[in-house]
Parts: structure tokens; C-alpha cells; sequence
């Protein structure tokens, strides 16, 4: 009985890694990868292409290298980073471009007439953007960003092969003390599920208020 | 005689091989209301959505007040000016369009107001006055609250009215504005546009409303396959055209 005190506690204390390791890296995503997704929407076509390289190269390679290369590789040329800043940077630089992706094809999505209205009453590009694309262009996106972010609870797990005492990283250990290997497997699959559950479901609550709860105050 | 409001010189565009108008002139005096008729694909949208720049011309200009629309000049050469030079020129210049084009994330008043606030600098409170008035105007005093799906074609097209109202244009510019409306609602939006005439605004309309032409405007330009055919008075176009496509045309409109 003493063994399984441990074990949720060491857990417990994981968790509180695991989730710090989920925002800081969702909150790199979703403001870099929103951001690139506008500029391109903007910009010359040199600096899109240079964006497109960016996003190319975090799609394309895996997570667990990208997340070594920081770690390892730049601890070598000098830019030593903690194990934590190492792992919310590697997985929110791969997260923006996935990011990237679903901001930029929201933005798309928003009807040409929008843009059109816009200009027809006066307004810059950059201000048709910022007041009448943009808030439309998120609600769209919301739906795709909420399921990357349930993805990203999981992914956490990669940030154990630099070190980060996430909930893999201790559980491995834990293992190693125990010898009770299945028993721990299911508990930190169930804390996993936890974790994920409620941000599903704040997703589709928020999906459902922004596309038709807004009836309410009308 | 004054100089126009709006004057179209000599527009040409051009989308890929398809030479869409091909030498247009059209000019436009304060409080007058134009009529462009035509069969589609004749170019008079494309001709109204150069008015305001939405369409750069091929070549040709647009002046506004007789000054350069879209482009300066720089040491005796015509370039395009930049987007926030355009935009305020495009401050004077109502549109409204085939497919309303309200902003969907908001209430009808917020379309309305979005424009006098970010654009004008105008204060909350007083621009939203001024919507009420135009809502009430245009039939809407209720639905203030409502967003765009909750309105029937034609109370969208209504509130698109008074959005572009709201930046007190000099000129209102009408894009097939009844086209996506159900028969029944028509109706609704040409009285408001009547309404707007009578006031004296200064119009230009393309449509296929021929009655409404006729009692509206006081130039009809019949345009087809880019150019323009022939302009004058309702009574001329509609009743002694000159010109044998003219005819044409409107008998295929009577005989629908």
C-alpha cells in the first residue's frame, strides 16, 4: 500500500510538469504559428517562402529529433537550455507548424467578399485583416486547434527523452524502483486520459458557443 | 457645367486573355443617378468595381472630385498609390454588393458602426446613433441585436445599405444589389434605394431591374461585351434606342 502512495505521488507531482510542459508549448504554437500564418497572408513573397521553409522543416522531421537537436545539439554550440525550456521550445516550434497550417487555411476560408466589404468601407489591408478576417478566420480554426491541443497533452510524453520529470519520464523510473510495470503503465495512461478528456470537451463547448450559442443575445 | 463626381477615362481591363472592357468612358455629376443595363458577362460589374478600385483597370483612369482615384502622380508619371491612400479615398464611395457581404462575427449594429469607429475615428456612442437612425431608415429598428444569419436576404441587403451609408458617402455604388434576393423580397430593397434617390444621393446602379432603371435614374448606359453601346435618358433607352443591340436586348428581357 505504501508502494502505490508513492507511486501517486510521484505521479501527482509529474502531472504538475506534464501540464506545465502542455501550456508553455501550446502558447509558443498558437501565438508563433498565428503569427507566420498572417504574415504570409501579407507579405512579400520572399518572406513567405522563407516561412514556408520554417514550417516545411518542423513538419517533415520528426518531433523527438527536432526536440534533440535543441537539447543536445545547441547545448553543444553553447546554448545550453534547461530540460524544461528545451522541451516547451522544441514542442511549440513544431506545434506552430501545425498551427500554421490550420490558422493559414482558416484565413482562406473566410469569403473574398469580406475582404471586399472591408476595403469598400475604408479600411486598410491591415485593418480589414485585424477587425473583420481575423475573428472570423479563429472561429474557424478553433475546432482543428483544440484537437491539436488535446494531441499535444500526449506528445508531452517526448519531452522525457531530454530529461523533463514529465509523467513518462518519472513513470520509467518508477518502473525501474517497482518492478510494477503494468499496474503503473495503467495508472499513467488513466492520468493521460484525465487530462485529455476536459479539454475535448472545452473545445467543442467553445466550437458551440461561437458558432451558434451567440443566438443567445440576439 | 461642374466637373463630375466620379469620371471613368478610357478603361480598359483585362483578366488573363479575357479583355473584359475595352475602352470604357462614363462620367458621373453630383445627385445624378446612372443605370448601367446590359446583358451578363457585358462588363458593367467589372466597370463598377473599378469606380472604387476593387478592379485596378487594365489602363485608363479614375477620378474622384477630379482628382486621381488609385494613383498619384510622381514626376509626371501615374503610379498606383499605397493601400492606405486608396482607402481613404474609398471612404467616399458606398458599395453595395450582389451578396450583402455583412460581416458575419457581428451584430447589425456593430456592421454598421465597425466602419465610422476604425475607419472615421468616430466615438462608440456617437456612431452608434447615427446607426440607429439609418437602421430605422432603412426599415430595421428592431433587429439591432441580430447577426446575419438570423436575417432574410433582403434585411441583409438593407443592413449592407446602411453600413455603407454610415461613412457618409459621396457617391453609392449598387452591384446587382436585388440579384441573390427570393422575388418576394425585391421589393423591400428597391424602396430603399428609391428613397435614397429621391434624397438626391448621388447613384450608379447595375442592374437587371429595368422598370426600376426607368423610374430611378435619369442616364441609362446600355453596355455590352465591354463597351458602351449607348447612353441617354430612361425614356430614350428604353422607348427609341439607336441602337440595334439596344433593342435587342431589351426585347429579350420583354419577352421573358
Amino acid at each position: 500500500m505504501e508502494t502505490y502512495a508513492y507511486i501517486l505521488r510521484t505521479l501527482a507531482h509529474a502531472c504538475v510538469w506534464t501540464v506545465t510542459v502542455t501550456i508553455a508549448a501550446f502558447v509558443i504554437a498558437f501565438v508563433l504559428g498565428s503569427i507566420l500564418a498572417i504574415i504570409t497572408t501579407l507579405s512579400s513573397r520572399a518572406v513567405r517562402y522563407l516561412i514556408y521553409a520554417y514550417v516545411e522543416i518542423f513538419r517533415n522531421t520528426p518531433v523527438l529529433v527536432q526536440l534533440f537537436i535543441i537539447y543536445f545539439g545547441l547545448g553543444q554550440i553553447g546554448f545550453k537550455l534547461s530540460p524544461y525550456s528545451a522541451a516547451a521550445l522544441g514542442l511549440g516550434m513544431n506545434g506552430s507548424a501545425t498551427v500554421f497550417e490550420i490558422v493559414r487555411s482558416s484565413l482562406k476560408a473566410v469569403d473574398r467578399g469580406q475582404y471586399e466589404a472591408a476595403a469598400a468601407i475604408g479600411m486598410t489591408r491591415i485593418q480589414s485583416i485585424r477587425y473583420v478576417i481575423i475573428p472570423q478566420a479563429l472561429r474557424i480554426a478553433l475546432p482543428s486547434v483544440g484537437n491539436y491541443a488535446v494531441g499535444l497533452v500526449k506528445d508531452t510524453s517526448l519531452a522525457s527523452a531530454v530529461a523533463v520529470p514529465e509523467l513518462a519520464f518519472r513513470a520509467r523510473n518508477l518502473v525501474g524502483e517497482t518492478y510494477l510495470s503494468t499496474q503503473i503503465y495503467l495508472i499513467v495512461a488513466a492520468i493521460y486520459f484525465v487530462l485529455s478528456l476536459p479539454l475535448m470537451r472545452l473545445a467543442s463547448r467553445l466550437e458551440m458557443k461561437l458558432s451558434s450559442g451567440r443566438h443567445k443575445n440576439a | 457645367m461642374s466637373q463630375p463626381l466620379i469620371r471613368a477615362a478610357d478603361i480598359h481591363k483585362k483578366f488573363g486573355h479575357l479583355h473584359v472592357l475595352k475602352g470604357v468612358h462614363l462620367s458621373v455629376r453630383r445627385g445624378q443617378k446612372i443605370s448601367l443595363i446590359g446583358p451578363s458577362g457585358s462588363g458593367k460589374t467589372t466597370l463598377l468595381r473599378c469606380l472604387n478600385f476593387l478592379e485596378r483597370p487594365s489602363s485608363g483612369h479614375v477620378y474622384l472630385d477630379g482628382k486621381l482615384l488609385g494613383e498619384k502622380e510622381v514626376k509626371g508619371k501615374i503610379v498606383p498609390c499605397s493601400d492606405r491612400e486608396l482607402a481613404r479615398d474609398r471612404t467616399q464611395i458606398g458599395m453595395v454588393f450582389q451578396r450583402f457581404n455583412l460581416f458575419g462575427h457581428l451584430t447589425t449594429i456593430d456592421n454598421i458602426t465597425l466602419g465610422p469607429t476604425k475607419v472615421l475615428g468616430m466615438h462608440k456612442a456617437e456612431a452608434e446613433e447615427t446607426a440607429r437612425l439609418l437602421l430605422a431608415k432603412v426599415g430595421l429598428a428592431d433587429k439591432e441585436r441580430a447577426y446575419t444569419d438570423q436575417l432574410s436576404g433582403g434585411q441583409q441587403q438593407r443592413v449592407a445599405i446602411a453600413r455603407a451609408l454610415a461613412m457618409k458617402p459621396r457617391v453609392m455604388l449598387f452591384d446587382e444589389a436585388t440579384s441573390a434576393l427570393d422575388p418576394e423580397l425585391v421589393g423591400e430593397v428597391l424602396k430603399v434605394m428609391q428613397d435614397l434617390a429621391e434624397e438626391g444621393m448621388t447613384m450608379v446602379i447595375v442592374t437587371h431591374e429595368m422598370a426600376f432603371a426607368e423610374r430611378v435614374s435619369d442616364r441609362v448606359v446600355f453596355m455590352t461585351d465591354g463597351c458602351v453601346v449607348e447612353e441617354g435618358s430612361p425614356a430614350q433607352i428604353f422607348h427609341e434606342p439607336q441602337q440595334e443591340r439596344t433593342a435587342a436586348f431589351l426585347k429579350t428581357i420583354s419577352d421573358r
